[in-house]
């Protein structure tokens, strides 16, 4: 399987170095404007630094990334940004230190609580964007920016906090997350595999918790079905940062590669180089992975 | 399975929805009268389609040339309603509709058409387009599809001011389109009581970057957001599956509601209150619908010629939830 990983990985690196802009960015479809998230992925996915992206340049005086072509703030994809900058280093870059000291400071608004809902609408993890309440995703993202890399940001440990008690509350019943809430007036909802992939890697250092274990079975159970590029090679990342074998999804997510990644969104395809990059090393997802018994 | 989002949303729109728009009609209209002129009447097609197995293409074709639509040489951009996937449901805008309208767009002479939109819900399209069966209907009659949350943006100016936003980021392929066709499905809707033509729009802003599900549009107010994005984005055709509906507690949860019919318009606040009376339901008691009738198009019934079927034949009441049993007929 390895040589097969080894194959798609090559093939799916070369698409992301033909679908690159010349101001060294990626977009999420090939001839279109550099964004955030696709040369995050993309630069897991290489392993290229920073400096050869636009991404420095984009930095606004507060530290977090603007895209130019949108002029909006994202937290998820910041915090994506701020993992993908260091990926290759033992030390934070000034990039990722900037983002995330941003980071420790965003949050999502507080909005009043309703007696037929069960979520707790009082607690601030991130929103996608500023003035937004908080959700799943970007939450999971920041969570892995700052456990990371704010180890010694003041702040950093109560944001944590908070933030964990915000995957708990949103957590489907049957394991994992879906984009929004785990319960509506009462009916419990499905997860989906893509948030709670991401999910499991906010979580990778509780590997035993009750939540992580119930959201890893739901990987297990459900990536395949789901079958996307998206769902499987969030679902290697995830599965391999806890140190458990992947051997299950790997064909599935090399069958995907080979058939779509021409035409595939280009952040997707850096989600697949990157996992098929571990793959082959036979290790855990260069810059998303916490060291071994981290805490921050 | 309900929708990850709902009660967020809810609680937004319940916060909102009617605050705004009354304070509104308090003071000078948040638009420019002259930026919205309206043709005397607005028609509107209905068509009969019992199921599925119908010849879309050519019905689709009919209720064009019945509006005189010209689309000789246009980019056509076509947008269905693809939110979220369950087996059984009947959330989404059926694909035998969507390839239907493409076809017939392209009989009619225009010059492209693609298929686009931005899944409020779901942002993993693969997954989303292979699984409601779209995909391989898009493949069948080669036609693209354009992933509306990942698109190329552009700041745009909004034309009416019902939310405090100002300007849009709205993808180009969307700003490039010559003529743009919402095609919803036929819905109610638990926060703005009906979903159709206009509150398809929705899926145009991009989730790239306003994030999933777009937060920033239930922060403003689901009613104020439909009119600022209509009156902005001006879709110029509204094509609506109401083969079968979804009555109760849609968009995502309700239930399956046999109308057999597609109905067609240019005006689609004309489509989206024939929509309505289709349901049961009185189009003036729909915050985002009357303060629509008073600029984007004709809500009033005799505004609204119908062509094709009669639509009395289509009526059907669908269920609604407590909340908006008021907009019972």
């Amino acid at each position: 399987m390895t040589s097969r990983a080894r194959d798609a990985h090559t093939r799916v690196v070369a698409a992301l170095h033909q679908s690159r802009n010349g101001d060294g960015g990626w977009p999420y479809y090939r001839g279109k404007q550099s964004r955030l998230e696709p040369t995050a992925w993309a630069l897991l996915g290489t392993t290229l630094p920073v400096e050869a992206t636009p991404l420095p340049a984009w930095a606004a005086p507060g530290g977090l990334l603007v895209e130019p072509s949108t002029r909006q703030v994202n937290y998820a994809f910041n915090a994506l940004a701020a993992l993908s900058a260091s990926a290759e280093r033992e030390r934070a870059h000034e990039l990722t230190r900037r983002i995330v000291r941003a980071l420790v400071d965003a949050r999502g608004v507080v909005i009043d609580s309703s007696p037929v809902i069960r979520q707790d609408t009082t607690l601030q993890g991130w929103s996608w964007t500023a003035g937004t309440f908080t959700w799943v995703e970007p939450t999971a993202w920041c969570m892995i920016a700052l456990k990371q890399w704010a180890a010694d940001f003041g702040g950093a440990r109560l944001r944590l906090d908070v933030a964990e008690r915000v995957m708990r509350d949103r957590a489907c019943a049957g394991g994992g997350w879906n984009f929004g809430n785990g319960t509506v007036y009462g009916q419990a909802l499905p997860a989906h595999v893509p948030p709670t992939a991401v999910g499991v890697l906010a979580l990778q250092d509780q590997a035993n918790d009750p939540l992580v274990t119930a959201a890893l079975a739901h990987l297990e159970q459900h990536a395949l079905l789901e079958g996307s590029t998206m769902a499987l090679a969030l679902s290697v990342i995830a599965v391999l940062a806890v140190g458990r074998s992947v051997d299950a999804l790997v064909p599935a997510l090399i069958e995907r590669c080979v058939s779509a990644q021409l035409t595939s969104n280009i952040a997707t395809l850096g989600m697949a180089a990157c996992a098929l990059d571990a793959v082959v090393r036979g290790g855990r997802p260069r810059g998303l992975a916490l060291p071994r018994g981290a805490s921050a | 399975m309900r929708s990850p989002g709902t009660v967020t949303r809810r609680e937004f729109a319940a916060l909102s929805a009617g605050a705004v728009l009354a304070a509104a009609g308090c003071r000078a209209a948040p638009y420019r009268r002259g930026d919205f002129a309206r043709a005397d009447e607005s028609p509107v097609v209905a068509l009969a389609a019992a199921d599925y197995g119908v010849d879309f293409a050519d019905l689709i074709t009919r209720g064009l040339r019945e509006l005189r639509v010209d689309l000789l040489g246009r980019r056509v951009l076509l947008k269905p309603n693809l939110v979220e996937y369950e087996p059984g449901t009947v959330i989404n805008t059926h694909p035998s509709v969507v390839i239907g309208a493409a076809v017939a767009c392209r009989r009619l002479g225009a010059r492209e058409v693609m298929v686009a939109e931005g899944p409020g819900h779901r942002r993993d399209l693969e997954y989303l387009l292979g699984s409601t069966g779209l995909l391989e209907e898009l493949e069948s009659e080669r036609v693209p599809f354009v992933d509306l949350n990942h698109d190329d943006v552009e700041a745009v100016p909004l034309r009416s001011w019902f939310t405090t936003l100002g300007e849009l980021a709205l993808p180009q392929s969307l700003l490039r389109a010559d003529i743009i066709v919402s095609m919803p499905k036929l819905k109610t809707h638990h926060w703005a009581g009906v979903t159709c033509s206009m509150k398809n729009l929705f899926g145009v802003v991009p989730g790239a970057v306003y994030g999933w599900p777009k937060n920033v549009l239930h922060f403003q107010g689901i009613h104020e957001s439909i009119l600022d994005i209509v009156a902005t984005v001006r879709p110029q055709l509204a094509i609506v599956d109401g083969v079968v509906g979804m009555e109760g507690d849609g968009p995502i949860l309700g239930t399956p509601k046999h109308a057999g019919v597609l109905l067609l318009g240019r005006d689609p606040v004309a489509v989206d209150a024939t929509a309505a009376r289709v349901m049961g339901l009185r189009p003036e008691r729909i915050h985002y619908l009357a303060e629509a009738g008073h600029f984007l198009g004709h809500l009033d019934a005799g505004k609204i010629p119908m062509r094709g079927e009669r639509i009395e034949r289509f009526v059907t009441p669908f269920a609604v939830l407590p909340a908006f049993a008021a907009l019972r007929a």
